[in-house]
């Protein structure tokens, strides 16, 4: 209990305030921005900080890493763009919900669970630090494809109803994971010639065209001379109501036990963590056929555990050392600097700073959502300019935005790219979703499947209990809900039967 | 892309589009060609060292497979009942808007090369607004000229990305 | 109509006149200082780097610049150019004007992309200083049943292609470490690349492969905490980092390898410029904050002069092209 003071108070300091209220500010900025992640912005200002001292600096990045996971909503329920990758699977109902002229309670619904799952995630960060840790270093090549697999199987949860085209969007995605170098003999695939495309696919440009600038070329090709449709100006209620604050417990659950799974597990972050919890939560609903098209219940699960994924990365990463995501790659380059060596070490020679940690995280997660609630009405403003306008801003955020990853050309002709292929995807009832999921798992799959056919030929797939776990459940969650439609299907048959009687 | 339905009164709410059986068996061939195109693009892949079956070509070959498969499903699917699209149906011109929108965004790409961003993001937000139908000093003047401004001291200055 | 139409002329004008305008002046606070003189530097030198922002390399661009302003009095923009496993920024790099105003952290894979099918070759650049080193090492989980790099020797020599080795990815210089010690030993190694180096080590950490060869940056605190146990360094002499671990050449395996960064512009700059940014990086290398900088990662700050530094990549190089073609 010490440690926790001496943490807390090694807090009490104003210049460390002013640290937080920067990085609020910032995170929130560039999240809402399409194109900068968390992870630039914390590189970008790690240049900055290296200079101050370590939890001044720490108070920094983290509050950004944090705020960023509030900012990034708002462009994704509001024009179908994630600002950063962690909020996808916000775009799924959150901006349905604002063409239907529910945005408002989209974005405070949203803020609140984003906090809720925040606070959970650090709240494991304190607690369970190091036996979580110890689970996450069982995470070898062979379990690392089974959880893979698992995120695979939520595919068909993110078709929309055509398992087919759903599956097609999926393989399709899975290839373009594939370009690039190959993952262990470093062979260039389907490159042709292009430098740039040898480390893949920009994968923030690739999603910025799939949903946002597919988004946007899909109103332009809808929209009718001399009638311009009428920019949303319905925003609808501002606070859930009780019923609805209701409504958002399960998904909110739901999505706080996948995030803090996720977050655990080494390289894999909030973007999967919001797009498999988003499927659970459609599972678990009594109304997942409202998932896709402006469910509240939709717009909680992933959000809550995208932000959840938070506390299980800094964890992993102050714990063993190991990067939990990619923010974190970038932050523990900082942290050598100031001699804060991230590893079990750590938690030996400065038990009070994972407090002190926890403390700056929590500090930023009020702040951030109180940011989140007070600008929320301006930021919707946006959105009562005529369509012209909007689409104008759009276009030009989203390319130099994405331009600005990189300093990239090239990444800015792969964005329309994208666009181009989901307006097309979409006009013959593709859907992304799969896609996209394909995008982030196909790399990872391939990778970790064959270094575990390297490793022991694969024997560790049906050795290791965590492997064969999540083989099996990933076998559930495709054959379960066709078992169970067969079942309503003969119930349904047997009613009619007895009925006709 | 194929597009069938007749053009609506703008006023009515937005009509369930029922793609056609011909656009359907189009998707599933385009779908199984592209599996095809696949399989035979990963053939040609270099292979540096061999590495038994799961080499670096049987990935993209397998989902290669599977996009053939996913062609056939298609077309069967087709042959036996229409899907119903939530799409509301395009316009003419909204197509070409599009199109025009397209080549202003690759003309901004090439002026952007030998001009400076500030200059040619002025034009291009003109441009844009201009194309998509808004007239008068503030939609072409003013508006481009905050949002490059914005645009400029975000990325420009803060971030100190290289426009 | 026709008043509307010159109401839109009228607009359009007006706006190609304020954009002109802004331009202008634009460029005019581009060119800074707008060369006053001969003496360089005069205006705003580029720094560029093949990689993303917040990772090692940028970090040592970033360090070496904020000395190089105080230096020359200049300001010194860093400008990453990552993607291609750093190849799009070192092409870039070579497609810049030669006048000392744009120069670059020229990581190992300069030396080692332009024998791995990438349009790159060490005679395209001036280089004007080496700037640090990365030492190799390889290590093994603490639990490990290996004591000593010879007991690994022996076991992957009882049962070729039993001990997996864990590399940094395909290619890599990591990669690359563990088939120079597989040839220098004789036995035959199962190579397990993975994303990045963290992930490779964390395979070794986690029991995963049998041994993992990585630079001392990573290998070192996880041996300071119990995680691994480091049984030889790839270098000549013993690094500071790991006073007590033995090299691999002590134990009779002739292997010296490792990561490094060099400074270095597109090939042709006049040579007093050279001389003038090689005087500034030799004070920006011993200046106290790189020094810890790159100390506190592991590695060893350290300058080599532009000769030297040309010499030593095209060494490097033509020795990369023989292991490669050996892996």
């Amino acid at each position: 209990m010490n440690d926790a003071i001496t943490g807390f108070a090694a807090l009490i300091d104003p210049t460390i305030g002013l640290c937080l209220v920067v990085g609020v500010l910032l995170g929130t900025l560039v999240g809402a921005v399409p194109g900068i992640s968390a992870t630039m912005a914390v590189a970008l200002a790690a240049g900055f900080t290296l200079t101050l001292e370590p939890l001044q600096g720490l108070a920094v990045l983290l509050s950004i890493y944090v705020a960023a996971q509030f900012g990034d909503r708002v462009p994704a329920i509001l024009i179908n763009t994630p600002g950063t990758p962690a909020s996808i699977a916000t775009t799924f109902d959150g901006y349905p919900m604002a063409k239907a002229g529910r945005a408002g309670i989209a974005l405070t619904s949203s803020a609140l669970v984003s906090a809720v799952g925040a606070l959970a995630g650090i709240l494991i960060l304190i607690f369970a630090a190091q036996p979580v840790a110890a689970f996450a270093l069982r995470f070898g090549p062979a379990e690392m494809f089974a959880l893979v697999v698992f995120g695979l199987t939520m595919m068909v949860g993110v078709s929309g109803g055509n398992v087919t085209k759903g599956l097609i969007a999926g393989a399709v995605g899975l290839l373009f994971g594939a370009v690039g170098r190959d993952p262990i003999t470093g062979d260039t695939r389907f490159t042709f010639g292009i430098p740039e495309l040898s480390s893949g696919i920009p994968f923030i440009a690739a999603i910025i065209g799939l949903f946002g600038i597919a988004e946007l070329f899909n109103q332009i090709i809808e929209s009718r001379k001399g009638k311009s449709p009428k920019p949303i100006t319905q925003l609808g209620e501002w606070w859930p109501n009780r019923a609805q604050r209701r409504e958002l417990r399960k998904p909110t659950a739901i999505g706080v036990g996948v995030g803090l799974v996720v977050g655990v597990v080494p390289a894999v972050g909030g973007d999967i963590a919001g797009i498999i919890s988003w499927d659970q939560a459609r599972r678990a609903s009594k109304t997942p056929e409202k998932f896709g098209t402006g469910s509240l219940e939709g717009v909680a699960a992933p959000d809550s555990a995208s932000t959840a994924t938070m506390g299980g990365s800094v964890m992993t990463t102050l714990a063993l050392g190991v990067p939990g995501d990619s923010v974190m790659a970038v932050m523990i380059g900082s942290m050598v600097v100031w001699g804060l060596q991230p590893g079990p070490g750590l938690f030996v020679n400065h038990p009070d700073l994972v407090f002190s940690l926890a403390t700056i995280m929590i500090a930023a997660t009020i702040l951030a959502l109180g940011l989140a609630l007070v600008r929320m009405r301006g930021v919707v403003k946006l959105l009562t300019l005529p369509q012209r306008y909007l689409w104008a801003v759009i276009i030009v955020f989203c390319l130099v935005g994405t331009f600005a990853v990189q300093n990239s050309v090239f990444d800015v002709g792969v964005m329309f790219a994208f666009g181009l292929l989901a307006l097309v995807m979409k006009r013959f009832n593709f859907p992304a979703g799969p896609l996209v999921l394909g995008l982030i798992l196909g790399p990872l799959a391939e990778g970790n499947l064959r270094r575990a056919l390297l490793i022991d030929e694969g024997a560790a797939l049906y050795t290791s209990p965590i492997a064969v776990f999540l083989l099996l459940l990933s076998l559930l969650a495709v054959t379960v809900p066709v078992i169970r439609s067969l079942l309503i299907a003969r119930k349904i048959r047997a009613h009619a039967h007895t009925r006709t009687h | 892309m194929e597009h069938t339905t007749p053009e609506h009164d703008p006023e009515t709410p937005a009509l369930m589009v029922v793609p056609t059986r011909r656009s359907a068996f189009l998707a599933a061939l385009v779908v199984a060609s592209a599996g095809a195109g696949v399989i035979v693009l990963s053939e040609s892949i270099t292979v540096s060292r061999s590495e038994g079956t799961f080499g670096p070509t049987w990935w993209p070959a397998l989902m290669g497979m599977l996009l053939i498969v996913g062609g056939a499903a298609l077309a069967v699917a087709a042959f036996f009942h229409r899907e119903r699209s939530g799409n509301a149906p395009l316009s003419r011109h909204g197509l070409m808007q599009l199109a025009i929108v397209l080549l202003l965004i690759v003309g901004y790409g090439v002026a952007w090369l030998y001009l400076h961003f500030i200059v040619v993001t002025v034009l291009f937000l003109a441009a844009l607004v201009f194309v998509t139908g808004a007239r008068g000093p503030k939609a072409l003047i003013v508006f481009p000229i905050v949002t490059t401004a914005v645009l400029y001291g975000l990325f420009g200055l803060l971030l100190r990305v290289p426009l | 109509m026709s008043t509307h139409k010159s109401r839109t002329t009228r607009t359009l004008g007006a706006v190609a006149v304020v954009s002109v305008a802004l331009a202008l002046t634009a460029c005019a606070n581009r060119s800074d200082v707008a060369a006053t003189g001969d003496v360089f530097p005069s205006k705003t030198i580029t720094f560029l780097t093949p990689t993303s922002a917040g990772g090692a390399t940028d970090l040592t661009a970033r360090t070496l610049a904020k000395e190089l302003e105080d230096e020359f009095g200049v300001s010194v923009v860093v400008e990453n150019r990552p993607g291609g496993a750093g190849s799009v920024g070192i092409q870039y790099l070579a497609g810049t004007a030669a006048d000392g105003y744009t120069i670059a952290v020229l990581p190992v894979e300069v030396s080692l992309l332009g024998h791995q099918g990438y349009d790159i070759d060490p005679a395209d650049f001036d280089f004007i200083a080496q700037a640090n080193s990365q030492p190799g090492s390889i290590a093994v989980p603490v639990d490990s049943p290996f004591q000593t790099l010879d007991e690994l020797i022996v076991a992957a020599e009882a049962d070729p292609g039993s001990i997996s080795i864990s590399n940094a990815g395909p290619g890599s210089i990591w990669n690359l470490g563990a088939t120079d010690l597989g040839l220098a030993a004789g036995v035959e190694f199962t190579h397990v690349p993975f994303d990045g180096g963290a992930p490779a080590v964390t395979a070794a950490v986690g029991g995963q492969v049998n041994a993992v060869v990585a630079g001392i940056g990573e290998t070192a605190p996880a041996q300071k905490d119990g995680r691994l146990r480091v049984l030889a360094v790839l270098t000549d002499d013993r690094v500071p980092a790991l006073p007590d671990v033995p090299t691999a050449t002590e134990l009779g395996f002739d292997v010296v390898i490792g990561s490094w960064a060099a400074i270095g512009a597109p090939a042709g700059v006049p040579t007093d410029v050279v001389a003038t940014l090689e005087a500034a990086l030799k004070n920006a290398i011993a200046a106290p904050a790189y020094v810890e900088f790159i100390e506190s990662g592991g590695n060893i700050p350290f300058f080599r002069s532009a000769a030297d530094t040309t010499a030593f990549v095209q060494t490097e190089s033509e020795r990369f092209a023989s292991l490669l073609a050996g892996s």
